[in-house]
């Protein structure tokens, strides 16, 4: 049975144009799930649904290609289902799964079994990685071209650092037939050793065991080599410090296929939030000095910086409740990156909304394969959202729609709120609400 | 002056007037500690509990006559003979203590921060008995109660700590203790024992006794853990003793009045010959006897007493 045309119009946007780096006031109508008219629309005959957005604005989708699904194998922690929620209620249209579930994403029946159950779920579109060795041990490759049948997007083994440089050198070399960068979280585990924050000011008063910048850099520089040696893709994932950063900055001039991201937490925060033990505030890598944290500001204005990742990792309250040394490492991110880096980054002149999104739609768009519009224009698919910017709210956890309450922002003072979030024309977040119906899913 | 804060937690964040309360109240204390008779009632009626998740032989001792002294009841558990072993949360063991109307909480623990995670979750005065390499502030305050008997005045006062600071609490609080009273503090270890930051710290750093040793008012040794050394931070025991340890013929180079302390368990003969531990510089088992003082007068303040209350009739 064929459905009637199911005909969408807002009303009374602020559209952003990224062709033409400008915004234009108008409506949208949406039609069959693709833009069919921008700017003002008289006719509204055979509307299904107009929406009046006075005062907001219109932008294309986000996309996160760092979010730690959880399932299977940590349901408790969090689910495909309640991923893909706290995707659409933070404006991300596009999650990419990291390997480090159980099982870990090292055979074909995985990949199948997340993207289906994204699919079926049909709230942000869900996609993974696969990992590079077998169970993420770094010593065995995967059976990588069956991932990639399945539809990884990229390798990682993520937290768990390559250490034998002989496997990332045949991982890299094998993987330049599939032409799928491998992404690196980058840390010298025998320079970290227990560490538990970076090393530096805060961490020499408190006393807790340090992770070195030197962890970080050390070992970029050597996968960067390896990398150029092979002419392979890497992506180095939630880079922290100044020194990274240079090793990067140097292999990009000689040539080298690498891009990266940082997070969210690192852009904003540094690591004297530690003081207080606060849990919320542990994650690897850890939160830097102030001077790391301003040069991954600068990375970003430069564009040294290609994309903005949130690291979405959650872990349950009764994990994270605990003595600082002994919580997991990780934060969530999807719900809040939005607003935060909205309000300290864009808001106040840092960079402009275009560079804003570069980071985080068509950046991750071109760099990983993902499938979602990058611009609001006619003919597009109808996939983008609409934020509101008029008062200042505070984040708390009655926000969150993930399962994990583990975030560094709760308290701040934020603008810009997600109003809706719409992919292919259906609205999956409406007034800040995901459709009961969805819930039974 | 009166006591305001529910917990002790650390050294850093006292005021020079809150640590000289601290040891104007130990004053008392320590009289009463010589008497024959040397039990007061302030804390009649309330529960004191001993928290150790790490084993202490000295500092728990210290606590419990600190608190029979004062009529308290006291209690003592460890990780051994705890719930811990069944894999309890800290966070339930809080909710727990809560529960059962403790009073007071001396807690010992091998992380940074669990005593500040329990004060923060409990209504009972939680006081730092050690936490992990972060601080140990009752340690100091009797430090500095000991070292209030020996010399005139703390401004200007040239301390040396010499022995493992990057690992120590110990070091930490007397650091900010010594400072906050007008001490001038300097470090001496091997590079691989000094933290990575140290400038955050307000001490000059030294990597050689000798040199550091002359102009010194007080040395304070720190235990050096032969654990360390299997890690690589200093290459053996021999060495680390030709180097660093407090022996006669550095005493002789030191100054005549010099001062030497150390918080216990001695090594001796490591970082401390067993001769200087023993002479008449030493002042370390008056560090032993001042810390039950201390700790009497701390809970004594954290239960809500006035320095100038006249404790017994």
């Amino acid at each position: 049975m064929k459905k009637s045309l199911n005909r969408l119009l807002f009303k009374n946007l602020h559209i952003i144009d990224i062709e033409n780096q400008s915004f234009i006031d108008g409506d949208i109508l949406i039609e069959d799930g693709k833009i069919s008219k921008l700017g003002k629309i008289e006719d509204i005959s055979e509307i299904t649904k107009i929406i009046n957005c006075k005062g907001m604005q219109a932008i294309p989708g986000l996309v996160d290609i760092h979010t730690h699904l959880r399932e299977p194998g940590e349901e408790y922690k969090e689910t495909i289902r309640t991923a893909s929620r706290a995707a659409v209620n933070g404006g991300f249209v596009a999650i990419c799964g990291m390997a480090n579930t159980t099982p870990t994403v090292d055979t074909i029946g995985t990949v199948k079994y997340i993207l289906e159950r994204g699919m079926k779920i049909n709230l942000a579109k869900v996609y993974t990685y696969g990992a590079v060795t077998k169970n993420l041990e770094g010593k065995e490759l995967s059976e990588i071209n069956d991932l990639v049948k399945g539809g990884i997007i990229g390798l990682s083994d993520d937290g768990n650092t390559i250490m034998d440089p002989t496997i990332l050198l045949r991982a890299l070399s094998y993987v330049k037939m599939f032409d799928i960068p491998i992404v690196l979280h980058e840390e010298d585990i025998n320079l970290s050793e227990n560490g538990v924050m970076h090393e530096g000011d805060m961490q020499t008063k408190l006393g807790m065991a340090g992770i070195p910048d030197l962890s970080e850099d050390t070992i970029t520089y050597r996968d960067l080599r390896i990398a150029e040696y092979v002419n392979g893709r890497v992506h180095i994932t939630h880079i922290s410090s100044k020194n990274t950063l240079e090793v990067i900055e140097i292999a990009k001039r000689r040539g080298v296929r690498v891009t990266c991201d940082v997070t969210p937490h690192h852009l904003i925060l540094n690591d004297t939030k530690i003081e207080f033990f606060n849990t919320n505030y542990k994650m690897k890598p850890p939160l830097r000095s102030e001077k790391d944290r301003l040069s991954l500001i600068e990375g970003i204005k430069t564009g040294l910086i290609d994309i903005i990742a949130t690291d979405h990792a959650p872990h349950a309250i009764y994990e994270k409740e605990v003595e600082f040394n002994y919580a997991p490492f990780g934060v969530t991110g999807l719900e809040t990156a939005f607003p935060v880096l909205y309000t300290n980054l864009v808001k106040n002149d840092k960079i402009t909304i275009f560079r804003f999104l570069e980071m985080l739609n068509s950046n991750p768009v071109k760099y990983f394969d993902i499938d979602i519009p990058t611009d609001i224009k006619e003919g597009n698919d109808a996939t983008f959202i609409i934020f509101s910017d008029d008062k200042e709210w505070e984040i708390n956890t009655d926000l969150f729609e993930s399962k994990s309450r583990n975030n560094a922002f709760l308290g701040e003072k934020v603008y810009g709120r997600i109003e809706y979030t719409i992919i292919n024309g259906d609205i999956k977040l409406e007034k800040r609400k995901i459709d009961k119906k969805k819930k039974g899913v | 002056m009166k006591w305001e804060k529910k917990d002790l937690i650390t050294i850093e964040e006292l005021s020079k007037g809150e640590i000289n309360l601290i040891l104007e109240t130990a004053e008392p204390f320590k009289e009463i500690l010589r008497r024959n008779i040397k039990k007061v009632p302030p804390l009649r009626g309330r529960t004191v509990l001993n928290l150790f998740y790490e084993p202490s032989t000295r500092t728990a001792t210290s606590f419990s006559i600190a608190a029979k002294r004062l009529s308290a009841e006291i209690m003592s558990i460890s990780t051994s003979t705890s719930s811990v072993q069944k894999g309890e949360t800290l966070l339930d063991t809080a909710k727990n203590l809560e529960a059962m109307k403790v009073d007071m909480v001396v807690m010992r623990h091998l992380c940074e921060g669990a005593p500040k995670f329990l004060a923060e979750r409990i209504n009972a005065s939680v006081i730092n008995a050690g936490d992990g390499n972060h601080e140990h502030p009752t340690q100091c305050l009797l430090d500095l109660s000991t070292l209030k008997e020996n010399v005139k005045t703390f401004n200007g006062l040239k301390v040396l700590i010499v022995g493992d600071i990057r690992h120590s609490r110990v070091a930490r609080s007397n650091i900010w203790g010594l400072t906050k009273l007008g001490a001038k503090v300097s470090v001496c270890a091997p590079p691989t024992l000094i933290p990575q930051n140290i400038d955050v710290l307000p001490v000059d750093v030294y990597y050689h006794f000798d040199e550091a040793i002359k102009d010194k008012d007080v040395i304070y040794l720190l235990r050096i853990q032969r654990e360390r050394m299997k890690k690589g931070l200093f290459p053996s025991t021999r060495e680390y003793m030709n180097l660093f340890s407090m022996d006669r013929s550095r005493l002789k180079e030191a100054k005549k009045n010099v001062i030497i302390m150390h918080p216990g368990p001695i090594n001796r003969g490591v970082e401390l010959d067993g001769d200087v531990a023993d002479s008449k510089n030493s002042v370390i088992l008056n560090q032993v006897t001042n810390g039950v003082a201390v700790r009497m007068a701390v809970l004594y303040l954290l239960n809500g007493g006035n320095k100038n209350e006249k404790i017994i009739e």
